[in-house]
């Protein structure tokens, strides 16, 4: 980043802490691409960087109040990125741990009535859910559960559309059945 | 969830707008103190909670909307922590007990809405520009904080504070503008 792009951001930032909306545009577009490239890299998954960026960056903006003029804004901004990531580790880890426990509380025997009849019950759950979703994630969800025929976009489009499809399948299955992992 | 550029630039400007007020409503807490602090030495609740409610909207608005209305509302609510003070320390004093006259009332009132506002006038010449609008945001907010102080002495004393204030701003502000 050169010094005239860092200058730019800095009388951005400034102005958009004393409430000078006009500095909005030139902030954002300067630090969009910015974030995005930072939690790219210390994310490695470009992706989630950019669910992280988009996180990092309604914290920065719903912070800016109180951003100290004497500063250097990129500094604050992508120590509040490096936290957003953090956080979404954290999150991670503690549902990765979560899932254990409930992994090992799963029966091992599949050939008993209990086991069949959990099984019946959760394949209609999930087809009660997949009907609610709308065509076009029913479209991704298929075929990425079965390697049918993908639709014709990029992989990078692909996944972000997956992902959305399964965020939304997600949510579904909880208003149906609260926690995902009661079952 | 990753979102459309311009879906995001929205929810991005909002995040702004929403941080802006919740951090300009927690900036106005001297307002929320002031009306604790009269309903508990005025006992009238309800003017106190109304003039109040008027004063925290008023200090939240400028400070979220921000530049010239953050340095209004900032300078307004210093400057009417001492407007409250002053008939406060007055007519709750011991040390004075044979001051609650109406004549009293209005010189110790009206004096100090016009020391606030002598006040404010003089702070407002160290500003560049749109010094009227900083004037006239401060000094509302300056004479709510001291009209608190003065529920008391019911509408008379409202009255002092508020005139006070308004005999000490209005000429500069009218000068001003005269000679721009």
């Amino acid at each position: 980043m050169d010094e005239a792009t860092r200058n730019l951001l800095n009388r951005s930032m400034a102005a958009l802490a004393d409430g000078d909306r006009s500095a909005f545009d030139p902030a954002y577009r300067t630090l969009w691409p910015l974030l995005v490239r930072l939690v790219t890299v210390i994310s490695s998954d470009p992706v989630i960087a950019e669910d992280i960026a988009q996180q990092a960056m309604l914290k920065i903006l719903a912070k800016i109040s109180t951003f100290d003029r004497s500063k250097d804004a990129l500094a604050w901004s992508m120590t509040i990125a490096v936290n957003e990531y953090r956080s979404y580790r954290r999150k991670l880890g503690n549902r990765g741990a979560h899932q254990g426990e409930w992994m090992v509380a799963e029966p091992t025997d599949v050939d008993t009535p209990e086991a069949i009849a959990i099984r019946n019950n959760l394949r209609d759950a999930v087809r009660a859910v997949m009907g609610q979703l709308q065509p076009h994630d029913l479209e991704v969800v298929v075929a990425a559960l079965y390697d049918s025929q993908r639709p014709p976009f990029a992989a990078a489009t692909f996944r972000k559309r997956l992902q959305r499809a399964l965020a939304h399948t997600r949510l579904i299955w909880k208003r149906y059945y609260d926690d995902d992992r009661t079952g | 969830m990753t979102t459309a550029p311009d879906e995001f630039r929205q929810r991005a400007r909002r995040a702004y707008e929403w941080g802006r007020l919740w951090r300009a409503a927690l900036k106005s807490w001297p307002a929320l103190l002031l009306t604790a602090l009269s309903c508990w030495l005025c006992h009238e609740t309800g003017l106190s909670v109304a003039i109040g409610a008027v004063l925290f909207a008023l200090a939240t608005g400028l400070l979220w909307y921000g530049r010239i209305g953050t340095q209004a509302a900032s300078a307004g609510l210093k400057a009417g922590l001492g407007a409250f003070a002053v008939p406060v320390a007055t007519f709750h004093s011991y040390f004075a007990p044979d001051c609650c006259t109406l004549t009293a009332m209005l010189i110790v009132n009206g004096a100090c809405g016009l020391g606030v506002g002598i006040l404010l006038s003089f702070e407002s010449t160290r500003l560049q520009t749109e010094r009227n609008v900083f004037l006239m945001f401060a000094s509302v907010v300056a004479a709510l904080c001291g009209m608190l102080g003065c529920i008391l002495f019911g509408p008379m004393g409202l009255t002092g504070m508020a005139a006070g204030v308004l005999l000490s701003t209005a000429p500069v502000a009218i000068y001003r503008r005269a000679i721009a």
